[in-house]
């Protein structure tokens, strides 16, 4: 296992790198700049603002500034070396570009606590919601709940998220008015948000959770277990639930990655002031600094999960050998 | 029965022998195609989801050719009405051919509507938007685009997932790992990014007379980001085939290399990508949604499935409500893509060998 962990870390030093250098200069290759937007700058206070930022350098010496470790500019390595180390390297992302005065490592501190803490009350819905229903469903397959169960995750799976939302909030919101429209801060803010981001995936979940119960509780070792005289629910809980998951992890690790980062869609609905909403904006107003910090959590969080998912593997299969997989 | 030569029928009575002959044909070897098609037939919402399916793209085709009102002709007197009552409603005798800029073929669909049709247009049967366009002229014609993107994420999936993944199973060794950790890398780069990237550089004022429409650069993005799973999905069955017993077992019987990828591979794998082909469409059909959602899809007056529901969400509220307008295509998308699932699930299950003998 710890072989496996450090070919993963060493893997993920690669990786991150890769990530970088095609986001640095996908984003730099892109037409327009910072500050190249709707209100034309006056020439001078442009190159000023250039300067500042670093546009103005040849761009392998903005690539070396921003991964670092050394800091380049003139309080680095060649200026009076007050401060040397600095870049990605030293985990400094940098000013942000459009938001004036705003450190692109404030802003991600501000807004990604929001999304992960949605993000995990939705997974958390999502998980619950799923695999209660696919246990039930299993546990009675034909029955009319299963039929309900079968339906309504086709049904979570055929509508686009904004609509979901819009339904839960017009139902939730106005017809019975248990909760806020829209917002965030206090704990009813929540709910609506968070039910509107698990529902796709409890759906999900629930159909390949139902899908690996019914292959699971065909094996041998199940019938092994029924001959022996284990009681159905011991069957389902501690026998068919392990193999059943495994389908289920494989899923969640990326997208566990994407829904932690924010969800774009629920969060501006419901304006939540969240991690997702940076995605689009960063790069659609080639806020270099901004779209880095970004993209590091980004890799760094479906890095991590990916690996989690493998060593849940092991957990749930034991016949798994990560050392010889790997 | 018949082809029984006689005088072997001495060797068992004769009820046995009837018996056993039956017992024959019916586990006589099937071919995995042959097999998987007479499942597929025998289930009825299968039946009902392939109609539904082609029904829907010969409409989406043939949308220029059938005499709805112009998906893009404003009308503010007609401002959101509602689904009319009695329905279908009655036509009128006001079209006005006002689309955007179309295609040679589509344009040549259109003069032959107004030949055949005139000046008659059928009634609002699902109502107006704020701006008084149909909406039913609009979910057809936006239907065209979604199917569109969803055809388009196919043959990338198909032409650059599969063989990406297959050279990678097949190969091996240092190849796969190269081809593997490449897919690893992009699937670490928000998909988003390199969809505004590809947008802006492709709709880049430099580009000249050369330039694509921007819907012809909506088509290549959603393509270029659809490939990734399709490969690791064909590279995972490339190499548990390549370690299965029955391979092996062609190989140690002298079975050259081609033979065992014509015969036992790539039907293997086709199945496979089939299925996830049919579960990747609607993924990439609700991309196509959410990309409209953040104004990063057709350009209006183009219409989309998603860029219809979009607005229609927007219109969404408790004081006056349009339900309608978030109800047709999200109704259409519901049963286009429901029915895309009942598919793959229909063939995943049609084409699965251990089930072969179940059933």
């Amino acid at each position: 296992m710890s072989r496996f962990l450090l070919r993963r870390a060493l893997w993920f030093v690669v990786t991150t790198w890769a990530v970088i250098t095609i986001a640095f200069f996908v984003l730099r290759a892109a037409p327009g700049g910072p500050f190249s937007g709707e209100r034309k700058l006056h020439p001078s206070v442009e190159a000023a603002l250039r300067a500042q930022y670093h546009l103005d350098w040849p761009l392998w010496k903005q690539y070396l500034h921003t991964l670092g470790p050394l800091n380049l500019d003139e309080r680095g390595l060649f200026g009076d070396a007050s401060d040397v180390f600095g870049g990605l390297l030293a985990l400094d992302f940098g000013p942000s570009m459009q938001h004036r005065d705003v450190s692109v490592n404030d802003a991600l501190a501000q807004s990604l606590p929001i999304s992960i803490t949605l993000g995990s009350l939705a997974l958390g819905i999502a998980l619950v919601l799923g695999l209660g229903a696919a246990l039930l469903s299993a546990q009675f397959p034909g029955s009319r709940f299963d039929r309900l169960v079968r339906l309504a995750a086709a049904a979570g799976l055929v509508l686009p998220n904004f609509v979901i939302a819009s339904l839960l909030v017009l139902v939730f919101a106005f017809w019975i008015p248990i909760a806020p429209v829209a917002g965030w801060g206090a704990p009813r803010h929540v709910l609506l948000p968070a039910l509107a981001l698990a529902l796709p995936f409890a759906a999900y979940i629930a159909r390949l959770a139902r899908a690996g119960l019914l292959e699971t509780l065909s094996k041998d070792y199940i019938r092994t277990a029924r001959a022996k005289g284990a009681s159905e629910s011991a069957i389902l809980w501690r026998h068919a639930l392990r193999g059943a998951l495994t389908p289920v992890v494989s899923y969640l690790g990326p997208a566990a990655a994407g829904v932690l980062t924010g969800s774009l869609v629920i969060e501006r609905i419901f304006a939540i002031p969240g991690a997702g909403t940076h995605f689009v904006a960063s790069a659609l107003n080639r806020d270099y600094t901004m779209a880095m910090g970004v993209t590091v959590v980004y890799a760094v969080m479906v890095f991590g999960f990916n690996t989690a998912v493998d060593v849940a593997y092991t957990l749930l299969d034991p016949r798994l050998d990560l050392e010889r997989e790997a | 029965m018949s082809a029984v030569p006689e005088q072997r029928r001495s060797w068992f009575a004769d009820a046995d022998f009837e018996l056993a002959l039956v017992q024959l044909e019916r586990e006589r070897p099937q071919s995995l195609w042959r097999a998987a098609r007479e499942r597929l037939r025998r289930r009825a919402s299968v039946r009902w989801s392939l109609r539904f399916l082609i029904g829907l793209c010969l409409l989406s085709f043939l949308a220029p050719l059938l005499p709805l009102p112009s998906p893009a002709a404003i009308n503010l007197a007609n401002a959101t009405l509602p689904p009319q009552l009695p329905w279908p409603a009655p036509g009128a005798l006001d079209f006005e051919p006002q689309y955007w800029e179309l295609g040679p073929l589509d344009a040549q669909m259109v003069s032959l509507r107004t030949s055949l049709f005139g000046k008659w247009r059928t009634g609002h049967w699902l109502g107006t938007d704020a701006l008084g366009r149909d909406v039913l002229a609009r979910v057809v014609w936006g239907s065209r685009t979604s199917l569109l993107v969803a055809l388009c994420a196919a043959l990338t999936s198909l032409v650059i997932g599969a063989s990406w993944g297959a050279l990678a199973g097949l190969s091996g060794g240092r190849v796969d790992n190269v081809l593997m950790r490449i897919v690893d890398v992009l699937f670490a780069v928000p998909t988003i990014f390199l969809v505004i990237f590809l947008l802006s550089v492709l709709d880049a004022p430099g580009a000249g007379e050369a330039r694509l429409s921007r819907e012809q650069i909506f088509f290549l993005v959603v393509g270029a980001v659809s490939w990734l799973s399709m490969a690791r999905v064909v590279r995972g069955q490339v190499l548990e085939l390549e370690r299965s017993a029955f391979v092996e077992a062609a190989r140690a019987a002298g079975a050259s290399t081609p033979w065992i990828l014509t015969r036992h591979i790539l039907p293997n794998v086709l199945g496979l990508v089939v299925v996830n082909l049919t579960l990747t469409l609607p993924s990439v059909i609700l991309y196509e949604a959410f990309l409209s959602f953040l104004g990063l899809g057709v350009e209006p007056p183009r219409v989309s499935w998603g860029l219809l529901a979009a607005e229609g969400a927007e219109a969404l509220n408790p004081l006056e409500s349009y339900a309608w307008l978030v109800l047709a295509p999200g109704c259409a998308m519901a049963a286009t893509l429901l029915a895309l699932s009942t598919l793959g699930d229909g063939l995943r299950d049609a084409l699965s060998v251990t089930e072969r003998h179940e059933r």
